[in-house]
């Protein structure tokens, strides 16, 4: 048979087909019924849990299949943001502090203002009376909360007290100011030819978060629109860590640029005595090390003031285009409020966001991850409250901190030069 | 493309031939060829123009992914030139075209010109030194270029058993990690050798056996035979690494963990593209930054083709 097809039918077939699929491509696109998307980062020990997580949702749910999507940090964003774009993305998502604005000032996630509230009150599917108010606060933007937190987290300074003892240098104390640190940090460096006084923290706009609360004022404006600190206090902050890489108080730039994974980190390699990070990654740390190591307070500027904080930096969101935003919020409220999931759970998401939840956890005395959960503890009530949510295009600022961080320390820019440039992007990226 | 060539050999038949019956059938032949051409089409129009045209358009506007694009005309393409980050990137990839790109194809030449004297096993050096070339964009060897030129790595190791100690960390060094991508596309050398190896055999033996009744020695025979008669192929090698060269992305992205770093040291054109559309939700930018790429890639090769006519040879 020979298909007797005109030229202008062709054409209305192309076209139609064209149609058709650009008109898919628009419509309301959410999962089916009974079959909600959940979504999160994370490396193996994330992954294991979360699915028996799902796994237990379904064996409680039987008339829903929560259909899982996991990957690791970095390969996350990149799928959540496709996703989004093409009005695909998960209902419940697993979202860090560091996209939350980028996301939610975007329209990209619910308000889960209406979903929010005591168990005891009707209609509120996400319970979270049992958590203190700087956490659960934590994802709120303009008076809008965008995410459940999933953890409470802080600074902290991680100390071998072995290699401490075996150098032979003076012991370490949460009294210790920055200037008293880059002194003994220089000694360290000085006592034994393999080994440096700290990981170096120059790149780490985290920690020169606290560092800025430390000078009273916040690292952002209320409004997100600009940085709030001086530029001396940056400037400062880089001339410290230059300092100490010269005088062997932090390891050399090529050192600290191959760090990677945890394995990587001089910390865990011995060589140096003391690392810095969030405190739940003590327990990624540990497993390489014999020794137990320690967590204390980072050093301050000695004025009295701390600048740390107790915040929750990674949240369960719904996505502003879920077809089913009320099975998401019921399977949000199983992930942080029940008994099963939070036993399941441990602390691979970070320390547990309420004192109930960690009373549910049974960790071994004397594990790294007991050590988190004390510290959390133990600084909750003693510093100053926590910094709103990190601004719009905060990811950008990040990874632009860390950049210029190692021109400094390679010697491929000045500290003045860098802080200017960092101020200047700033500006562009803040609005 | 060889169907269209028979679509207009199709008509050009038709034409000739006067009889209506048969021009009737031919135009039959032709919807028919149409027909079975939709697939191709259709795959040409909606996953290769399509959003070729929508990302030119996405160019001109500001696009974070999340909301519609807002249009913004040339604006995007005027802040590239303020952008020193990309300038940056713009010089560490050309300085990675221009430089592993003549390398890889030398090495490329060098072993092909050896494998060509017919020795035995050919087919089994052939496949070794071909084998990196399938092997050097996956993400597992970058991987493993990361550990060999680590600071502890099986590169500096040898080194120390050449007693030299104070080997830099050469992936972590801003002065050297390039160096190591450089290597690495030098080593993916195989595909060119290849093209190059079937290219050397089409140069007819009598040549050189008459050069050498000449007196001709090896080098000249080399110089003066292979060379001018192999230039087609050299060409056809420059064009397609250059290309190739030019979006090079996965070795950096592993390599430098995705940053680019040290110190901006490995920040490809291409990777500095990915992390502005993916990481900073700037899609118009990241867009305009692409088409800026094709522009790049097609001036160079524009400049190879009209600066073949001076060097190229073709023997027909």
């Amino acid at each position: 048979m020979t298909p007797d097809l005109t030229r202008r039918q062709l054409l209305g077939v192309t076209l139609a087909a064209l149609a058709a699929s650009s008109l898919a491509a628009c419509g309301p696109k959410g999962s089916p019924p009974g079959k909600p998307g959940l979504s999160w980062y994370g490396g193996d020990p994330v992954h294991e849990a979360m699915q028996e997580l799902v796994r237990l949702y379904g064996s409680k749910h039987p008339d829903v299949d929560v259909v899982a999507q996991f990957s690791a940090f970095d390969d996350y964003w990149d799928r959540l943001a496709t996703q989004t774009a093409g009005r695909s993305a998960p209902d419940v998502m697993r979202m860090s502090m560091s996209y939350l604005a980028d996301y939610a000032d975007r329209g990209a996630l619910t308000d889960l203002s209406a979903y929010l509230g005591k168990t005891s009150e009707t209609g509120k599917l996400i319970s979270i009376d049992d958590m203190a108010p700087d956490i659960a606060d934590s994802a709120r933007i303009d008076g809008a909360y965008y995410g459940v937190s999933q953890s409470s987290i802080a600074n902290a300074a991680f100390v071998n007290r072995d290699l401490v003892a075996a150098l032979g240098v003076p012991d370490v104390d949460e009294s210790w100011t920055w200037a008293d640190f880059g002194t003994w940090a220089k000694e360290v460096g000085a006592a034994r030819d393999d080994v440096y006084g700290s990981m170096d923290q120059g790149g780490s706009l985290q920690l020169f978060e606290s560092y800025v609360r430390e000078h009273g004022t916040e690292m952002f404006t209320a409004d997100g629109s600009n940085l709030a600190f001086d530029q001396g206090v940056l400037e400062e902050w880089w001339a410290y860590w230059d300092d100490l890489r010269a005088n062997r108080g932090a390891p050399p730039a090529a050192v600290s640029a191959e760090v990677a994974g945890f394995d990587t980190w001089p910390l865990a390699k011995g060589t140096t005595p003391v690392g810095f990070g969030w405190v739940q990654q003590v327990a990624f740390v540990q497993p390489f090390l014999d020794g137990p190591l320690d967590i204390l307070t980072p050093p301050t500027a000695g004025t009295g003031t701390s600048g740390l904080f107790v915040k929750c930096l990674d949240f369960w969101s719904i996505a502003s285009t879920s077809s089913q935003p009320d099975e998401a919020a019921r399977i949000i409220d199983f992930l942080v409020n029940d008994d099963d999931a939070i036993r399941t759970l441990g602390i691979v998401l970070g320390v547990p966001p309420s004192e109930r939840a960690i009373g549910l956890l049974d960790l071994d005395a004397g594990s790294a991850e007991q050590r988190a959960v004390d510290y959390v503890g133990r600084i909750a009530d003693v510093v100053p409250p926590a910094p709103p949510a990190w601004p719009l295009g905060y990811n950008e600022l990040l990874t632009l901190f860390t950049k210029l961080g190692q021109d400094i320390s390679f010697g491929e820019a000045g500290v003045s030069d860098a802080a200017t440039e960092f101020f200047e992007q700033a500006a562009r990226v803040l609005r | 493309m060889s169907a269209l060539g028979e679509l207009r050999t199709l008509r050009r038949q038709g034409a000739h031939k006067g009889s209506q019956a048969l021009s009737e059938a031919a135009r039959k032949e032709e919807r028919a060829a149409y027909l079975f051409l939709v697939p191709w089409l259709a795959g040409l129009v909606l996953i290769t123009a399509g959003p070729m045209v929508a990302s030119l358009y996405v160019s001109l506007t500001d696009y974070n992914l999340l909301q519609p694009p807002e249009f913004l005309g040339l604006a995007n393409y005027l802040q590239m030139l303020d952008d020193e980050r990309l300038l940056n990137s713009l010089g560490v990839t050309f300085v990675y075209v221009f430089v592993s790109v003549p390398l890889q194809l030398a090495a490329a030449l060098g072993i092909a010109v050896v494998l060509n004297r017919g020795m035995r096993g050919l087919a089994f050096y052939r496949s070794v030194y071909y084998l990196p070339s399938l092997l050097g964009g996956s993400v597992a060897v970058a991987v493993l270029w990361r550990r060999l030129f680590g600071a502890d790595g099986l590169v500096n190791q040898g080194l120390a058993l050449l007693g030299v100690h104070d080997a830099p960390a050469w992936v972590a060094d801003p002065d050297t990690a390039l160096g190591t991508l450089v290597v690495l596309n030098v080593w993916t050398f195989g595909a060119p050798m290849v093209i190059f190896l079937a290219g050397l055999r089409q140069v007819p033996v009598s040549l050189y056996e008459a050069a050498a009744v000449d007196g001709a020695g090896r080098w000249a025979r080399f110089a003066r035979i292979t060379l001018p008669l192999i230039t087609p192929i050299i060409f056809f090698n420059v064009v397609l690494q250059i290309i190739h060269a030019f979006q090079a992305f996965t070795q950096a992205f592993i390599v430098s963990g995705g940053t680019g770093g040290p110190s901006d040291s490995t920040m490809f054109f291409t990777l500095y593209l990915y992390q502005t559309g993916f990481g900073n939700f700037q899609m118009g930018y990241a867009s305009a930054m692409a088409w800026v790429l094709l522009v790049i890639v097609a001036a160079f090769t524009a400049i190879n083709f009209w600066a073949s006519r001076f060097w190229v040879f073709y023997d027909d």
